[in-house]
């Protein structure tokens, strides 16, 4: 297992996989103020001759719980794209390009290949959420103002953190299931989105994953009574995909053409 | 050591094994002949415990492989025909990573020890991308041969090296032999198995069609000719009294070589050797002619 988990910090680091990710957080956590303050309003004007400052505020939001909850959102919609397309190769290539082939023949047990790909890669994620909204408070705070507490951004950063390991969970089962990257980033899209749609259609977030990112873009000064529950769901969906993609495993038929 | 009877094998619309039954004893070379696409791989695969039998029994050591939870419950060591690693590591990395699958410790001086069996040493630290397909294949005989298995089942594993890793993979399973291994391996090259193999199995379009001891199987198919050459060129009168000889059905003079066909290879070789010494006549060869394992397997392949 130590092992297993050397060797996808190995990959993230030699492929490039953690500074990808990394600076997809970065660019979006520092771009979404300097958007927002700047360039935002001088397109708007170019737009709209003669719009009010006041009226631009309002549209834009100026305030720092306006950006930052932009941030959580683009994260969540062109961050999870990055991410899955980043990730699409995680196990679905290696099933593909039969690279598995040798290390199940020495005896490496599935369930420590898939545990070290999600606790690597979601920890990561993990980190790169917290950054990312840290440094989203320092510039939202420096080009609007502090207004918001730093418990609640670390809070927030976490609970993304812990919706983007459900993430990495669900690239590993597609992966195991299409054996296709493209189709997995496709797949993972589909059934995050899907189910982000249907939270919200039939308002059941909070029995859902994405009600942690729902939850982590309010910022609030107190958390909902519901984000327990909302977690412990969301982790009891990681477990089930865990045992769906180790129960698929078991049953593959290795080294095809 | 491997059992396997009545093996059948279907991919969606194609029946690859149509009936493959083989026996292994512990101990024994064993070399897996056949066309391209007759079905080597596929069934060296389950033998691994990487693909499942569509029906028949398979058993490798003790285990029948349509029973076991992994792969590596059967603890044999695998060369697949086309080895894959993860391009981003080192040759030492891999087998670091691949030996820590059945114990907790870096085992550096056994890996050291494997990449120099296999000649890489020099190329420990480089990253596998950029091997070349002979390291590779290299490498991969390392993979297969770190745990020390009893069984071990290589698929093609001379195929891409050159002259010296080929002397290399026959002097290795030789030294496998040596221990006691059970070794099966496929290869093209015939000579190969000619050098090493107590047994034969050659199968064609999914089906074991000869299964025999080595020795046997070239005791079988040994031509009744006479090859004969003489200090003195023979004439065509000679030619004419040899063919006069009792047992004898045909005799040929090419290139001063004269060639005869006998019933009895036993009894006809020595009443052919004593006439030749009753005429005085100086022999400077005189040798039974051998089928080589090409032409036998031409002729199995095709004749059945
Ligand atoms: N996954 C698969 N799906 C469909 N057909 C397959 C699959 N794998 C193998 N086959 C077919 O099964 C047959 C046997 O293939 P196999 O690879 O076992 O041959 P082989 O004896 O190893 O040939 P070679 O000497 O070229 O290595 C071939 O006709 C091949 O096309
Ligand atoms: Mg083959």
């Amino acid at each position: 297992m130590i092992q297993d988990i050397k060797k996808e910090i190995l990959y993230g680091l030699r492929s490039y996989r953690f500074l990808i990710l990394f600076v997809g957080f970065l660019f979006f956590a520092m771009l979404d103020p300097v958007m927002t303050k700047f360039i935002m309003p001088e397109i708007m004007k170019s737009q709209v001759p003669g719009i009010t400052q006041e009226a631009l505020g309002q549209m834009l939001g100026t305030s720092q719980l306006a950006v930052m909850s932009a941030y959580m959102n683009d994260i969540f919609q062109i961050g999870s794209l990055i991410i899955a397309f980043t990730l699409c190769r995680l196990i679905a290539q290696e099933i593909r390009e039969n690279t598995l082939v040798l290390p199940i023949c020495s005896g490496k047990q599935f369930a420590g290949i898939v545990l070290a790909k999600i606790i690597v890669f979601g920890t990561a994620l993990l980190l790169f959420s917290l950054i990312g909204a840290l440094i989203n408070y320092l510039y939202s705070g420096i080009l609007f103002s502090y207004d918001l507490s730093i418990i609640s951004v670390v809070r927030s950063g976490l609970l993304q953190g812990v919706y983007m390991v459900f993430l990495t969970t669900l690239i590993v089962m597609w992966g195991v299931i299409i054996k296709k990257p493209i189709a997995t980033g496709f797949l993972t899209l589909a059934s995050a989105f899907g189910l982000y749609f249907i939270g919200g259609a039939l308002q059941i977030d909070s029995y859902l994953p994405s009600g942690l990112i729902k939850e982590a873009s309010l910022f609030a000064v107190i958390p909902a009574s519901t984000l327990l529950q909302t977690l412990s769901i969301t982790v009891g969906i990681i477990l089930v995909l865990i045992a769906v993609t180790l129960i698929r495993l078991k049953k593959m038929e290795w080294n095809e053409r | 050591m491997i059992q396997v009877t009545e093996l059948h094998k279907k991919f969606k619309t194609f029946h690859a094994l149509k009936g493959i039954t083989m026996h292994v004893k512990k101990g024994e070379i064993y070399g897996f002949i056949g066309k391209n696409g007759s079905g080597k791989s596929t069934t060296m695969n389950i033998l691994a415990g990487l693909s499942h039998p569509s029906s028949g029994k398979c058993i490798v050591g003790e285990k029948d492989v349509s029973k076991i939870d992994h792969p590596s419950e059967l603890n044999i060591g695998y060369l697949p025909e086309d080895p894959k690693f993860y391009p981003w590591m080192s040759a030492f990395e891999i087998l670091d990573y691949l030996v820590s699958a059945k114990s907790n410790r870096t085992n550096k001086g056994r890996i050291n020890e494997m990449l120099s069996w296999v000649g890489l040493e020099d190329a420990a630290q480089r990253h596998v991308g950029g091997f070349s397909r002979g390291m590779k294949q290299r490498l991969g005989i390392a993979t297969a041969l770190i745990h020390n298995p009893e069984i071990v089942i290589l698929d093609e594993p001379s195929s891409a090296l050159d002259p010296e890793g080929r002397s290399d993979v026959l002097r290795l399973i030789t030294d496998l032999k040596q221990m006691g291994k059970t070794v099966v391996f496929s290869t093209h090259i015939l000579s190969d198995v000619q050098k090493v193999c107590d047994k034969v199995g050659i199968i064609a379009t999914g089906r074991m069609i000869t299964e025999k001891p080595l020795s046997e199987l070239i005791k079988e198919n040994i031509v009744p000719i006479y090859d004969i050459k003489l200090k003195l060129p023979a004439d065509t009168e000679l030619t004419e009294k040899i063919k006069e000889l009792e047992g004898i059905t045909r005799v040929e003079n090419i290139n001063d070589m004269l060639s005869a066909t006998v019933t009895d290879t036993d009894k006809d070789g020595v009443r052919l050797m004593q006439y030749f010494t009753d005429q005085k006549l100086a022999i400077r060869s005189f040798e039974l002619r051998k089928n080589n394992l090409e032409d036998i397997f031409i002729q199995e392949v095709n004749g059945k």
